[in-house]
């Protein structure tokens, strides 16, 4: 279960000042759901979600990760869940069975453990045939596989997705959705963050149209879809986040 | 396996599969040593070389001066009417030096007055060496003409050098003594402890940010100060990897004992096991310190780009005073305090001192301390830089 508190994030900077990139949140996602962050590029996804997976710190608020505190218990935060986003990328001068063995070595897993979870994660996302190939020789699709693998090899309860579709081709991306859906199958708690409309309407239970760092309406794609009174996700959320369309004079 | 070790091993295998570190590491100083000891080998043998020194006379009679300088080793003679033609075929490049007798050279020499004019150019070794050649056999004729004049007159020669010189060379005979490469080699050995991990350490952080491979990293249950101190250990490893393969072509040239290479060690190739005891323990604490500025820079820095831009800038004050250890011997100044106390310099001097056998306990103490000192401050930096946000956020 991830749950968020009134989580903040502020970040300063001489030009610009003080920038609110995310102003209390509170989210609440359940084992076997996925919840998605529907949101503009800007409105504070990326943030929220370095948060969840402790990267950056909270300016003010906490969470809670698989029950561990994202301030006071960084590491065991770390250690349960899974993260991957489109910036999350693979060391190109080793083979992907060295970067699934090195991230293997580093959350701890060792000898039979360590091989049993890399034989299901290959045999899982069918990477077997380039498995000993070095990763700067990989398609973007066999790379993503790869990060797939890297992602869930420790078994995570946890995974935080941040846009992990984005610049893959409509293949890739049918991949990457079969996968979430199948580790909602199998009772991880999923944080899913996107800007497609199609995406979110697929996969989440629960979506929080999220813009300028602040929670504007959350829900089931029902609930969302009649709060907004329209038929169409992308008519709620620009209904949502306040969008108005420029008439010419 | 502690987490620092699993990241250290994992950048190690890295940075060894990228070619361009295996250039700039390895392949390079070797190269660069094994080029420096043949070009000082081929110039050392040319200096100590007997050559021909083509000289131009004017008003040269059959006198004693000019038979004398006409035997002298390597002297070739070209007779000119006059000094404007001398001195042209000396512009030419024919002759390295012109000696003007004057018209009533013998008439003068026998009253014991006789003045001979020498045009040299200073500024061309060889033609200094040519005037040095003329100039010794004046000298020696003075020498004979007076031992002469003292003998018709009954006097002892001895009158002559009432005085006599004896220099007595107290070098050890040890290390690389006499050997006149040993300026250079601290220089390359610092040089390359500092450009062996300048090679790959924009990749290792600024690089990582810019691919996104660092993300991924602090995703994992590693905390900031394993990874920063994988990546520092494993920079150090790479730069002290480096800067030993000076070394080791050092050694391997001078046992190959090559015709070109032999006149740079006159002693024969003698190393220590104190000497390289001494070196170690003064290069150890030195890497630490230079890969520990290489790592928070790249860590400060954006991405490569600005990286590479802040390490250029931060190449020239580590590497002026190792380019002034080469000549601080001209200067006197490499037993003053404030050399043994100055980073870098202090340790290129102690290495060279610990070539030559001569590195005494405070400057070798002087040179670890400040370099330990440093080493343990940039790795502190190091990790307070990995734990900022900026890691990551500083894009």
């Amino acid at each position: 279960m991830v749950r968020t508190d009134n989580i903040r994030k502020s970040f300063w900077d001489s030009k610009t000042g003080e920038t609110k990139a995310v102003d209390g949140v509170n989210i609440e996602a359940h084992p076997g759901k996925i919840f998605g962050l529907l949101g503009a590029n800007g409105a504070g996804k990326t943030t929220l979600l370095r948060m969840l997976a402790t990267v950056i710190s909270p300016t003010s608020g906490t969470a809670s990760v698989d029950g561990f505190d994202i301030v006071k218990e960084p590491e065991m935060v770390r250690a349960h869940i899974g993260f991957l986003s489109n910036s999350t990328a693979l060391y190109g001068r080793l083979t992907a069975r060295e970067v699934l063995e090195y991230f293997g070595a580093l959350y701890g897993l060792r000898g039979s453990r360590l091989k049993e979870r890399m034989d299901y994660v290959i045999h899982k996302l069918q990477i077997e045939e380039f498995v000993d190939r070095l990763c700067d020789k990989l398609s973007t699709g066999q790379k993503q596989r790869v990060s797939i693998s890297r992602a869930i090899l420790h078994d995570p309860p946890v995974l935080i997705l941040d846009e992990p579709t984005a610049g893959l081709d409509v293949v890739i991306s049918q991949t990457i959705m079969e996968f979430i859906e199948e580790q909602r199958e199998q009772g991880r708690t999923i944080v899913f963050s996107t800007h497609v409309m199609s995406e979110a309407e697929r996969l989440c239970d629960n979506i929080a149209v999220i813009h300028d760092g602040s929670i504007c309406g959350e829900g089931t794609l029902e609930q969302i879809l009649q709060a907004a009174n329209t038929d169409r996700l992308e008519s709620a959320f620009l209904k949502m986040v306040g969008y108005r369309r420029e008439v010419s004079a | 396996m502690n987490r620092s070790i699993i990241i250290l091993l994992k950048e190690i295998r890295e940075m060894l599969r990228d070619r361009r570190v295996r250039n700039a590491a390895f392949v390079t100083p070797v190269f660069m040593i094994v080029i420096f000891i043949y070009l000082f080998g081929v110039i050392e043998q040319n200096v100590k070389s007997k050559r021909a020194l083509p000289l131009a006379f004017v008003n040269a009679q059959s006198n004693q001066l000019s038979e004398a300088i006409r035997k002298a080793d390597g002297v070739t003679v070209e007779d000119a009417k006059s000094v404007d033609e001398a001195l042209q075929m000396r512009k030419d490049g024919a002759v390295l030096a012109v000696v003007d007798f004057k018209s009533d050279f013998d008439k003068t020499l026998a009253s014991g007055d006789a003045s001979v004019t020498i045009y040299y150019d200073s500024s061309e070794p060889l033609s200094s060496i040519a005037m040095s050649a003329v100039r010794e056999t004046v000298n020696e004729l003075n020498k004979s003409e007076a031992q002469a004049a003292l003998k018709q007159h009954g006097l002892s020669t001895k009158l002559l050098e009432p005085i006599t010189l004896t220099a007595k060379d107290i070098q050890k005979k040890t290390g690389l003594a006499g050997s006149a490469i040993v300026g250079l080699i601290p220089y390359l050995i610092v040089l390359w402890a500092f450009y062996g991990g300048f090679s790959i350490v924009s990749d290792l952080v600024a690089g990582e940010k810019e691919r996104g491979t660092l993300e991924t990293l602090l995703v994992s249950p590693v905390t900031r100060r394993q990874v920063a101190l994988g990546k520092f250990f494993s920079l150090a490893a790479i730069c002290f990897a480096s800067s030993m393969t000076t070394l080791v072509a050092v050694v391997v040239v001078g046992f190959l004992n090559l015709p070109m290479t032999r006149a740079l060690f006159p002693n024969g190739l003698q190393i220590s096991a104190l000497s390289i005891i001494e070196l170690l323990a003064i290069l150890v604490p030195l890497v630490v310190f230079f890969a520990g500025i290489l790592l928070s820079v790249s860590a400060y820095a954006k991405n490569t780009r600005e990286s590479q831009t802040y390490l250029t800038l931060v190449s020239f004050l580590i590497l002026l005073p190792a380019i002034f250890s080469q000549f601080i011997g001209f200067t006197g100044a490499q037993h003053a305090t404030w050399v043994r106390f100055t980073p870098v310099l202090n340790s290129a001097v102690a290495i060279r001192e610990a070539l030559l056998g001569t590195l005494g306990f405070t400057p070798f103490v002087a040179a670890v301390a400040v370099s330990v000192v440093l080493g343990l401050l940039m790795l502190k930096v190091s990790v307070w830089l990995f734990s900022r946000e900026e890691i990551l956020t500083r894009v």
